[in-house]
């Protein structure tokens, strides 16, 4: 049997290392989304793929992480065939409710198209009949909701009706529930978060902070333009010091939307958050750049390359700020839910679609992301999802991400964004080798190397 | 009260649960063990060039990954590591012993995957194509297979089982278990080698001898109206062999009581050995107790001794067990009707 190296590996520049004579290097290696620190001579053997030339162990381990792989192995064929037996095995039913159109707030960035449409008597029924279909065709053993926006919080009255629907549909099909929401933070009062985790089975919530209250203001404004930023963060102080927090069950992650204008308040947003000693309560904080919501709103984000090279700045202070994020990626099998055949969004109006960032969107009402009404009879919800050949469409080299190194652990990245012409690569594919320095200096020096690395 | 049944009632008072588990038991299958891996290995590495054990090794590892993911229930990810390794292993010449080691992962895997897509009889036919691979291998020198050969036998009593075909699987089971104590050759396949059975280490023997029991007897409790029809084509007549092991001599102690309850002669002298059984012995063999349990309900509901006082006691007992919730749940669910009837 004979060996190659794989095409999915991302390898640093040398590193001194001061406590030994001989340099190294970080080998990543994407199939398995695994480290490993080798040496400049194991690199060169690799290089050279001069297998007799190396060590058993070390040739266990690196064939264990799968940067050496057998010769005749069509990479990439793999890969995408191992994300649609991913797909295929998922167990948990994934689905996406938008319980109203309506939203409070006026983001100049946003593409949605609000009203103050709420999910009616009727398309409730609809939808839990829709999605109660689905247990014809397959066995699950979870199902999840996500509460979505617009502002799902202010469709909470829908949340009430439909959760204990869901959670009877759940328990009838042997199947345990969660769900999430993702919210812009107004109406997480104290008691209404008491109320989604106790009483509607949230185990996840994600707020949007856009930098401290001067850039969060400038753009999450009310639609009248008033502020946000103090009340939204009321709100998660009552929560995060509430005694009973870490056992309710429930985190909190904190998402800040950057492009251009606000970039240079992330930090201090860090810093305020590290203030209020928040490290240990806030499950995850990232910087997501913003992108196009069938609108031009990516045009003021930065370049893929300026926003990876800040993102590792953002890493750094959050490390020296006392957060402790993760900063590799792991392996994505499964990009997002318009690859997964059984993961549907509902908006307000009953509307069907196969992508999140498509509903209330005027540029996508007529178009095949509709798949459909429930109010139009659920025979008439189209079979076509325009998204779900995605995978596919890799392994045919109709996108780039055919060729790149990245592929097993971005998943593609958004399929829409590709359809539509925007490159739709993460900020992993640009500052890999970044992160992988910093995964060196933090296994050899601990964290204190992160933050002085920063200072 | 008859006075004989006295020492019941201060048994059953005294019962207390042993918690002391000698951690002898493997838990899976033992082909997945350290002893049985471990002699592979060494045979493999002289018999084999380093360059060839490094694909063994990769392809080995592939198949007990896709084995992992089937008992996973991740059934299409494991067909999808199993396309991955079946097109490597096909770059192999089907006519070398190096080829027949692969079979020695393959066959079971495959078949094992059949079985969870419920194709049972194409599993069987792999299963036998499992035992008939290695017996060339054993006479190579792979000794150890000879058990690779009675593990594929405890899978074909998996895969009757499953089909409901209990008096099958448990006469699979009773071949296995007269080949390992007594040296009897079993009627399925041929070629078996004694010589081989013999090499391996006792504590092996035993640990296999323990496989093929423990996990009938768990199946067994949930058709308990059966189970003396069952117990005898699994069991029966397997109380003339030297224990190896401490753990053999409590399979021996157990198959003699239950042979006991099953011959109906001496009531009395089965409650005492057997509640003398469940109280001394360790955690490990709590499936063996809740078996006996069954039929000490049974047993005590013929002596004048029977209350619901008692009953409950019992039932208190069991709940301690460490057993998996479905067999506990149908045993006592039966403790519960023999009260009631």
């Amino acid at each position: 049997m004979k060996f190659k190296l794989s095409h999915y590996n991302i390898v640093t520049d040398s590193l001194s290392d001061e406590q030994s004579e001989s340099t190294k290097r970080v080998l990543f290696a994407t199939r398995t989304a695994k480290s490993m620190v080798i040496t400049n001579r194991l690199y060169d053997k690799l290089q050279r793929e001069a297998w007799d030339e190396l060590a058993p162990n070390d040739f266990d381990k690196l064939l264990a992480i799968e940067a050496i792989v057998p010769q005749s192995e069509v990479e990439v064929k793999t890969i995408i065939e191992r994300n649609q037996a991913k797909i295929k095995d998922d167990k948990s039913l994934y689905q996406v409710i938008q319980p109203t159109a309506m939203c409070q707030l006026g983001c100049g960035y946003c593409g949605q198209k609000h009203s103050k449409n709420q999910i009616g008597e009727i398309a409730s029924e609809r939808i839990l009949e829709r999605v109660e279909s689905k247990f014809a065709f397959k066995e699950y053993n979870h199902l999840s909701i996500a509460w979505f926006g617009s502002e799902p919080l202010v469709g909470l009255a829908q949340i009430r009706d439909l959760t204990p629907k869901f959670k009877e549909m759940a328990q009838r099909h042997n199947c345990t529930y969660d769900s999430k929401v993702v919210t812009n933070g107004l109406s997480l009062k104290e008691h209404i978060f008491v109320e989604l985790v106790k009483k509607h089975g949230v185990t996840k919530i994600e707020v949007t902070l856009d930098g401290t209250a001067e850039y969060h203001d400038a753009r999450r404004h009310t639609k009248a333009g008033l502020s946000t930023f103090n009340l939204i963060f009321k709100n998660l102080l009552d929560i995060f010091n509430r005694p009973d927090f870490k056992t309710l069950g429930c985190t909190i992650s904190i998402r800040c939307n950057v492009d251009e204008r606000n970039s240079m308040s992330v930090v201090p947003l860090i810093e305020f958050l590290a203030a209020h000693n928040l490290q240990d309560k806030i499950e995850y904080f990232y910087v997501a750049p913003i992108h196009s919501w069938g609108n031009e709103a990516h045009l003021l984000s930065h370049e893929k390359e300026e926003f990876a090279k800040n993102e590792i700045d953002w890493i750094l202070a959050q490390y020296q700020n006392g957060f402790r994020p993760g900063f590799l990626p792991g392996i994505k099998p499964v990009v997002c839910l318009s690859v997964t055949p059984d993961s549907e969004v509902f908006d307000a109006f009953g509307n069907v679609f196969d992508c999140t960032e498509t509903p209330y969107v005027d540029v996508y009402a007529n178009t095949e992301y509709v798949l459909g009404n429930v109010h139009n009879g659920l025979s008439t919800i189209s079979k076509h999802r325009p998204l779900l050949s995605f995978n596919d469409e890799v392994a045919n080299n109709e996108y780039p991400c055919s060729t790149c190194k990245m592929l097993p652990v971005c998943g593609g990245g958004c399929p829409k964004s590709w359809r539509e012409g925007i490159v739709a690569c993460p900020s992993n594919k640009f500052n890999i080798k970044e992160k992988l320095m910093l995964f060196y200096a933090l296994k050899k020096k601990g964290v204190e190397a992160l933050a002085q690395v920063y200072e | 009260m008859q006075s004989n049944d006295l020492f019941i009632l201060e048994a059953i008072d005294n019962l207390q649960y042993n918690q002391q588990n000698n951690g002898n038991i493997a838990r899976g299958d033992l082909i997945h063990g350290n002893v049985y891996g471990e002699i592979l290995d060494g045979l493999v590495k002289d018999y084999v060039s380093n360059m060839e054990l490094r694909g063994l090794n990769y392809i080995w590892g592939k198949y007990d990954k896709a084995l992992t993911e089937a008992r996973r229930n991740n059934l299409e990810q494991s067909q999808q590591l199993l396309s991955e390794v079946e097109a490597i292993q096909a770059e192999y010449d089907p006519n070398t012993p190096l080829y027949a080691l692969i079979n020695v992962a393959a066959l079971p895997m495959k078949a094992y995957l059949l079985y969870r897509n419920s194709a049972f009889k194409e599993a069987e036919s792999l299963l036998f194509q499992a035992i008939e691979n290695d017996i060339a291998l054993i006479k190579d020198g792979f000794y150890i297979l000879e058990y690779h050969r009675i593990q594929q036998l405890h899978n074909i009593n998996r895969l009757h089982f499953k089909q409901g075909k209990l008096l099958e699987g448990a006469s699979v089971i009773h071949q296995a278990l007269r080949y390992i104590l007594y040296e009897h050759l079993p009627a399925m396949s041929s070629d078996w080698s004694i010589k081989s059975l013999q090499q391996a280490p006792d504590s092996l023997r035993s640990a296999m001898f323990l496989q093929l029991s423990l996990e009938p007897i768990g199946v067994f409790l949930h058709h308990i109206l059966q189970e003396k029809e069952l117990f005898n084509a699994a069991f029966a007549n397997l109380t003339f062999f030297e224990p190896r092991t401490s753990d053999e001599a409590v399979m021996l102690q157990w198959f003699e009581i239950k042979e006991l309850f099953f011959k109906a002669e001496d009531n009395n002298q089965f409650l005492k050995e057997a509640i003398e059984f469940i109280s001394k012995t360790g955690s490990e063999f709590d499936i063996l107790k809740l078996s006996l349990i069954a039929n000490i309900s049974d047993a005590l509901k013929k002596t004048s001794v029977y209350t619901i006082e008692y009953h409950q006691k019992i039932v208190a007992f069991s709940s301690q067990l460490k057993v998996p919730d479905r067999h506990k749940q149908v045993c006592l669910t039966y403790v519960s009707r023999v009260l009631e009837s």
